[in-house]
């Protein structure tokens, strides 16, 4: 579906030309500078801890189906799914994640690897991160509307939320914060870093 | 009923630390923007997140990012535009705890100018 104010690519792209043209003299190469030694920095933090974690075998570990299977019980029994589907749903839909993290693990394990192993990580970080407030919204505003969200989305949600824990611990505060500001309001914070991006490039 | 104390409600301008962590439920205070001033033991102990660390961070966005949506910051904005804010709800807490029921009353304080987040596991 295409929601009726949205704009077509050319439309953004001229909106952009104008909101850029709007900033004028204020995004200096200063500014680019300083964003791109930022970014470096905690680039080199996140690639130093996953170093010294002894990644990928860390990863593997963290990840592993035997480390998690006691916490999936523990989050069903929490939560009160107690019929075998619901927890079988439940460990099936985490040991996706699982495995998905355990095979970037497996297939990018060379040090030339890293930067790219990083990016799996954000994005796994950003999935959870994302998935997690889809449960959130649908457990509060359930009950918001009078409408109590199922134990198994309860458990879910939780669980979800323990592997944003574990990959906090990997990323620093730092990054988290970064991160977490940007899922606040994604949607209007990729509007304007296209447009920093915009108004950063060269003519 | 509010779980709330009448008592603090009235002298929230002089609720210092003592005092904030003497109450039985969640006392966070904030600034206008959500921005930790004080965080209580209570809430503390219930997010498993020290005071430390709390303070100086933005409550909705940050330190409880399950309240970033129009049912909790939402209602906290629309009162801190209106300038006036008591809304009490209750909510579900699932970010790194176990699903924790909770009733939840925000509030701003016209005579210091105030908000707090009042927070108490439901019953």
């Amino acid at each position: 579906m295409v929601l009726s104010s949205e704009p077509s690519t050319e439309g953004l792209k001229a909106l952009y030309e104008r909101l850029v043209q709007t900033l004028g003299d204020s995004s200096d190469g200063r500014d680019r500078t300083a964003v791109d030694e930022a970014l470096a920095r905690v680039q080199g933090c996140l690639d130093a801890t996953l170093r010294q974690g002894g990644l990928p075998r860390d990863l593997r570990e963290r990840f592993s189906f035997s480390v998690w299977l006691p916490r999936i019980l523990q989050a069903a029994d929490d939560a009160g799914v107690d019929d075998e589907p619901g927890r079988s749903n439940l460990a099936r839909s985490l040991g996706e994640r699982l495995i998905k993290l355990h095979t970037l693990a497996d297939l990018m394990g060379e040090e030339e690897d890293l930067p790219d192993l990083r990016d799996h990580l954000v994005f796994a970080y950003v999935e959870a991160k994302s998935e997690w407030q889809q449960l959130n919204g649908i457990v509060n505003y359930g009950m918001a509307r009078g409408r109590a969200p199922s134990a198994e989305t309860l458990a879910r949600a939780v669980l979800v939320s323990t592997i944003i824990a574990d990959l906090d611990d990997l990323f620093g505060t730092e990054n988290i914060d970064v991160l977490t500001d940007y899922l606040f309001a994604p949607l209007p914070n990729a509007h304007e870093l296209t447009l920093r991006r915009h108004a950063f490039s060269p003519a | 009923m509010s779980f709330v104390s009448f008592d603090l409600l009235d002298n929230l301008g002089d609720a210092d630390r003592p005092v904030a962590d003497a109450q039985e439920y969640g006392v966070v205070k904030v600034d206008d923007a959500g921005v930790i001033l004080m965080y209580n033991k209570y809430e503390s102990e219930l997010a498993g997140i020290d005071s430390r660390f709390a303070e100086g961070r933005n409550f909705f966005t940050q330190v409880a990012p399950c309240t970033n949506n129009r049912l909790f910051f939402g209602r906290f904005k629309d009162g801190i535009a209106k300038g006036a804010l008591d809304a009490q709800f209750k909510y579900t807490f699932t970010y790194k705890m176990r699903p924790t029921p909770v009733d939840v009353r925000l509030y701003r304080d016209g005579g210091s100018a105030t908000n707090w987040v009042f927070v108490k596991k439901a019953a």
